[in-house]
């Protein structure tokens, strides 16, 4: 179910990608077959089709932007994009569709600012899981603000994690934990992995005798956490 | 004031001065002989008047203008300018009306851009109000010349300026009729803010040789490449121009790989080349076709994607590119998928025309201390002649020199 708090924690990643400058994650917010325009307010309300971008497929949003690779649209520039979704219902079971005013700001080299869009995301979000059992809708249609060229979005694939530390290890954090994955059934159970650290986890185990249920995890020493892929900007 | 002329060197020699850098002076003067000038401009199509009562708002140059059609199916044009205090007569973008208003005093016009109506003329409880001699006719916006040619609706402040079919010439009229030659919708309109002088764009429309060096899009694909069969064609006044080409999937050819052009990038594939599926629409075979008037119309087709532009001037070193994208009113809805999908080429956004957007305001930086300098603006001979596309001889021989001569003497000027 899509509700409220997903949607922003959408956006927020959204947003996020596009001021980190990952721009190549952001195909990765819109479902394969989606549709993506960009238009301005007298078009909309005359109902013509045409976009200063047009895309109907995630593969054409990649090919966007890997001609923003190209050394001919250059812009030595950052962006700080907010946001905020004012309007959204739940028009089918599963689905969302919402509407996001957004204001994008380019930082240039010089540190000046400067208003790059306004405008509104109208978002068809729809769950991944279904996408793949064949939902109808995918879409997005965006309002940019006339030649601004705004980003929008639609996108699927939310997959909720939550992160459940132990507490002190020598205290009964370990057990509880262990406790409370033993009773997690079906897709929650798994859900569950990359459990850490090892020692601690196996000291419990033998407490709890639930020694089984960590043979099943994947549970790895302290030593061995992974660094976040990109260290987000400060 | 001093004027400065662009001057040549003469023949052989393929450098010319820079323009002089644009003053206020020189952008009164354009605005003068040039848009106000014995020009035709680019108003609106006459497909987005389609009743009686409708009507946009467009510039001519900077003044603002309304273009409406009448009871009579004639199209009429007039200075967006109100008699009495000079406010705005029509504020919105496109609309339908009986008569106008001005908002600020009631002064209403008819759709010719007669003034009819003045509040209080009489004055109130029989004081005040205009003099006797008040005659409404004597008072009332500029009125413009109008020609539709083809579905365009051009108009012109001079009385001098020759019939559009004749400003036009013969060539440059088959080659508008041969893209116009049934009706057309449009399908979206959108504004580009380019960053440069206005005529910094025209000359880039009319330049054919940086088409297939700057637009990856173009030579990777194979859209447009000088070595492909095409030509230029510039009317006889200079000032309106077509150049075409022709995709032959038969004829690849090495040439751009050869001299390690950029724009020949072997590697860069579309991952859903759909972008770029098309279907036959003309029999001549011609794939691009790009077609100018002067002073700031273009009529493009590139493949499927069909669209009008309108350059204006907004101030001296800033420009508006205003895009009508148009499909022809019998499209089937495949047909018109094709040019929506199509158009991600074009527009403020487009894989082709976000780079001539930027290219301006590279060279109007470039520029800006080289007032009195040199630049090489020729290639490819100095005859006016109409080129074909026989390499070393590019297509764009006739581009430069005639580009420049219009700006001395506009087209249809003495």
């Amino acid at each position: 179910m899509i509700d409220l708090l997903r949607l922003c924690a959408f956006n927020a990643a959204y947003a996020q990608a596009i001021d980190n400058d990952e721009l190549e994650r952001w195909p990765s917010f819109f479902a394969e077959q989606c549709l993506y325009r960009i238009t301005n307010v007298e078009n909309e309300r005359e109902g013509l089709p045409a976009g200063i971008v047009y895309a109907d497929s995630r593969a054409m949003l990649e090919d966007r932007i890997a001609a923003c690779a190209r050394p001919t649209s250059t812009s030595a520039s950052a962006t700080a994009t907010s946001w905020a979704s004012r309007w959204w219902r739940r028009p089918t079971c599963g689905g969302a569709v919402a509407r996001t005013p957004f204001l994008v700001v380019r930082i240039m080299a010089t540190g000046e600012s400067s208003v790059f869009a306004s405008g509104e995301y109208r978002d068809r979000f729809v769950l991944r899981a279904q996408a793949a059992a064949g939902r109808a809708h995918r879409g997005v249609r965006q309002h940019g603000d006339r030649h601004a060229a705004g980003a929008a979005a639609v996108r699927r694939r939310m997959t909720r994690r939550i992160a459940v530390t132990l507490g002190d290890p020598n205290g009964i954090g370990p057990e509880i934990v262990l406790k409370a994955l033993a009773a997690l059934r079906g897709r929650h159970a798994r859900a569950c992995h990359r459990v850490r650290p090892a020692d601690v986890l196996e000291r419990a185990a033998a407490v709890t005798g639930l020694q089984a249920l960590l043979a099943k995890l994947d549970v790895r020493p302290a030593g061995a956490m992974p660094r976040p892929p990109r260290a987000s900007a400060t | 004031m001093s004027e400065q002329a662009i001057q040549w060197h003469g023949a052989g020699s393929p450098a010319c001065r820079t323009r002089p850098t644009p003053t206020p002076a020189t952008a009164r003067q354009e605005q003068e002989r040039i848009f106000r000038g014995a020009t035709w401009n680019y108003l609106c199509l006459e497909a987005e008047l389609p009743e009686a009562g409708s009507y946009r708002t467009t510039f001519v140059g900077d003044t603002p203008v309304i273009v409406v059609k009448d009871d009579d199916g004639e199209v009429y044009a007039f200075e967006n300018r109100c008699a009495h205090r000079g406010a705005l007569i029509a504020l919105e973008k496109s609309g339908s009306v009986r008569d106008f208003q001005c908002v600020y005093h009631a002064w209403s016009y008819n759709r010719q851009g007669d003034l009819i109506g003045v509040a209080f003329e009489k004055g109130v409880k029989g004081q005040g109000g205009m003099p006797a001699s008040f005659c409404k006719e004597d008072h009332g916006p500029r009125k413009l010349r109008v020609a539709v040619y083809c579905g365009l609706v051009f108009g012109s402040f001079s009385d001098d300026v020759p019939p559009i079919e004749e400003y036009l010439g013969e060539e440059i009229c088959a080659r508008i009729e041969r893209v116009l030659h049934k009706p057309v919708q449009v399908i979206g309109r959108f504004t580009q803010a380019l960053p440069n002088n206005w005529k910094l764009y025209v000359e880039n429309v009319k330049d054919s040789y940086h088409a297939s060096l700057l637009h990856l899009f173009f030579t990777t694909f194979e859209l447009n490449r000088l070595s492909q069969k095409g030509g230029v064609i510039v009317d006889e006044s200079g000032g309106h121009h077509v150049s075409f080409s022709m995709i032959d999937p038969a004829a690849a050819d090495a040439s751009y790989k050869e001299q390690g052009l950029r724009s020949d990038d072997s590697k860069y594939r579309l991952k859903d080349p759909s972008v770029l599926a098309g279907f036959t629409e003309y029999g001549d075979g011609i794939t691009l076709q790009i077609l100018s008037v002067f002073p700031g119309f273009v009529l493009q087709q590139i493949q499927n994607c069909l669209a009008v532009r309108q350059v204006l001037p907004k101030g001296q070193d800033r420009a508006e590119l205003n895009w009508t994208y148009i499909g022809y009113a019998d499209d089937t809805p495949e047909q018109r998928t094709v040019r929506l999908k199509q158009s991600n080429l074009v527009g403020p956004a487009g894989f082709i025309s976000m780079e001539d957007g930027a290219v301006g305001g590279f060279v109007q930086r470039g520029i800006a201390g080289a007032q009195g300098l040199e630049a090489i603006v020729e290639m490819g001979g100095d005859s006016t002649a109409p080129a074909k596309a026989v390499p070393p001889r590019p297509r764009c021989a006739a581009s430069g020199r005639p580009t420049a001569r219009t700006w001395d003497r506009p087209a249809g000027a003495a």
